[in-house]
């Protein structure tokens, strides 16, 4: 009888171990910077970044910058990042600039658990 | 009423037959039981092999449920067997062939959809499927002092296609292998089984016609798709494998407590053929059962009172998947997007005396279903109650009866739908709100059926007909006919 139950403890054991684990860790807190190079220092930025899931293809926008970077909370996933519109810099002589630019990157993986960055390079587009 | 004051008139039970003992809903306090292979040695109390040719036929006004269609036709031809090679040994069989239709099915391009959903491959525009179904199973038990062993083997294969587009093609194997013991301990036999399960399916979508060149969905749960593998992706398939372990407690006697506990684990992994069998959702599947009650049995009456909880759990994991190197394509992280989750708790009180078996069950069902991001749910509760009553009556040494009739009624309780309707097409939205308009219903049933056992002392072999039919009728308006016909030969 003793060793019925000890038969059946084991079991009984090994079968919650074997449990599948769900993975509700879905969201993540990334950082998309913008990167202009050692020669200029971001200081403002008026933009619309549209942040688009590759694989459900669910869309998010933010404008929300904070100098040349943008905290949004997304699925964990790879993405495709669209950045447009304006931001003033100072040059490597301290003079200010309001230009136009771009930044795409096409694939971006934002799929760390807790938080995740990434990071674009722009263009300006006169 | 008339029945009941029949019932507690009746005179008093016969001696068991092996044909009662067969056929009677008492046997329904020892079902779960017989799902180990080593207490198959008291499945039946006489040897039998029968040979049946069988037909079902279902037809719903309108699709309770879009993915599996308005009905179906299936005859079958199923052999049986049950021998006893020695006083403590025996061995059984089962072979079956069927060839049928399903009609309308939408939503839905694969073969079994209630393994598989939500994780199939589908379009809105289905249409009627052709199905062909071969089984297979054999096990053998023997008893040795008090200890009682068997093993058990399943085997079927399967497939289902659709001859016009969108032409669906499944095609599935699928493989059980169960081994148990038990051992009589004092009044009581206690017993423990294990399964393994392989299964495998391979399920594309073809479109012959120019035009018809439609996108393949491959859902996710609740209306939702993995958008990046839909589309021109149609060729996938499922690798599925599990186990279950079930626990028995039985009086010996056929009197005493009883307490059975089953669970089982299985997970079914959706495969892209056509990115280098790429991982696309795996589905796993938790299932719990627990039933306990109380059950005595005499020569004149039988007793029982059984509770059952149990609670069946789907979580699907969606690989999210990054950008190829070569035709690699790496997995970043698994997401489980979607989960189910169902209970059914009730209680069944079963009552026989004489010729007539009574049986009723009360219970409560909660259906909770959600998809994590963008956030879907879709929930109801149900509250049930069903009276059986069979009546199984020798009605010379020649011919046997046995007639039953059941009615019941499931009354919702409640219901809940989160959709983001701004973010869906029209079509995903109809089919949304299609399914939550038949869960949130209630539906009441009636079936009634009759077969005949006919043999005379002299024939070796005995003849068999019986005729059922099962009507459902939703509070939308709609309703489902059932029809069964069986003919067949037991030796």
């Amino acid at each position: 009888m003793k060793k019925i139950l000890i038969l059946l403890t084991m079991i009984l054991t090994l079968t919650l171990v074997a449990c599948h684990q769900d993975n509700d860790d879905y969201m993540t807190q990334a950082t998309i910077y913008l990167d202009g190079g050692d020669t200029l220092t971001i200081n403002r930025v008026q933009a619309m970044a549209q942040i688009t899931n590759l694989n459900t293809r669910h869309v998010v926008s933010t404008a929300e910058f904070n100098g040349p970077q943008v905290q949004i909370e997304l699925l964990r996933g790879a993405y495709q990042i669209n950045v447009e519109g304006i931001l003033s810099y100072n040059d490597e002589k301290g003079v200010q600039h309001i230009r136009s630019f771009r930044a795409i990157s096409d694939y971006v993986e934002l799929a760390g658990t807790g938080s995740c960055q990434a990071k674009l390079n722009i263009i300006f587009l006169d | 009423m008339a029945l009941i004051c029949q019932l507690l008139t009746a005179k008093a039970a016969a001696p068991d037959s092996a044909y009662d003992y067969r056929h009677s809903l008492w046997r329904h306090t020892i079902e779960e039981t017989l799902q180990n292979p080593a207490l198959m040695n008291g499945a039946y109390l006489a040897p039998f092999t029968e040979l049946s040719l069988k037909g079902d036929y279902r037809h719903q006004s309108a699709a309770f449920r879009l993915e599996q269609g308005t009905g179906y036709l299936m005859p079958e031809l199923t052999a049986r067997s049950f021998i006893r090679l020695t006083p403590s040994s025996v061995v059984w069989g089962e072979a079956g062939y069927s060839k049928g239709d399903t009609y309308n099915k939408v939503y839905n391009n694969v073969a079994d959809f209630d393994l598989l959903y939500p994780d199939v491959i589908a379009d809105s525009l289905g249409g009627d499927t052709k199905r062909e179904r071969y089984i297979f199973s054999g096990g053998y038990a023997a008893e040795k002092g008090a200890w009682m062993i068997g093993g058990e083997l399943k085997f079927r294969a399967e497939q289902e296609y659709r001859t016009y587009d969108p032409r669906m093609r499944s095609i599935v194997s699928d493989l059980l292998l169960k081994g148990g013991a038990a051992r009589n301990l004092g009044d009581y036999r206690m017993g423990l089984s294990v399964e393994g399960n392989i299964y495998r399916q391979t399920a594309d979508v073809d479109f012959y016609g120019e035009t018809n060149g439609m996108g393949e969905l491959q859902m996710t749960g609740l209306g939702t798709s993995y958008v990046r593998f839909s589309g021109s992706n149609r060729d996938i398939f499922y690798e599925g494998k599990g186990g279950a372990v079930t626990m028995d407690l039985q009086p010996v006697s056929g009197s005493g407590w009883m307490a059975h506990l089953g669970y089982a684990q299985h997970q079914y992994e959706r495969l892209s053929d056509e990115y280098n069998s790429l991982p696309l959702t795996t589905l796993y599947r938790q299932q719990v059962g627990l039933t306990f009650g109380w059950k005595q049995k005499t020569a004149d009456v039988e007793k029982a009172l059984l509770l059952h909880a149990d609670y069946d759990k789907r979580a699907s994991d969606e690989h999210v998947v990054g950008t190829a190197t070569g035709q690699d394509y790496p997995i970043l992280t698994d997401l489980t997007m979607y989960k189910q989750h169902c209970w059914d708790v009730a209680a069944e009180a079963l009552y026989g005396r004489g010729d007539w078996h009574l049986m009723m069950r009360v219970g409560y069902l909660s259906n909770r279903e959600q998809y994590a991001y963008v956030e879907r749910k879709m929930e109801y509760a149900r509250i049930y109650g069903e009276l059986t009553a069979q009546w199984l009556k020798t009605v010379s040494c020649n011919l046997r009866l046995n007639v039953y009739a059941k009615g019941g009624y499931a009354g919702n309780i409640n219901s809940k739908i989160v959709m983001p309707y701004a973010n869906m097409t029209a079509s995903i939205k109809d089919y949304v709100n299609y399914t939550y308009k038949y869960q949130k219903a209630s539906y009441a049933q009636a079936q009634a059926g009759v077969r005949a056992d006919y043999q005379p002392k002299l024939w070796r072999v005995g003849v068999f007909a019986q005729l059922g039919t099962a009507w459902q009728f939703c509070s939308i308006g709609e309703h489902e006919a059932n029809m069964h016909v069986s003919l067949g030969i037991i030796f």
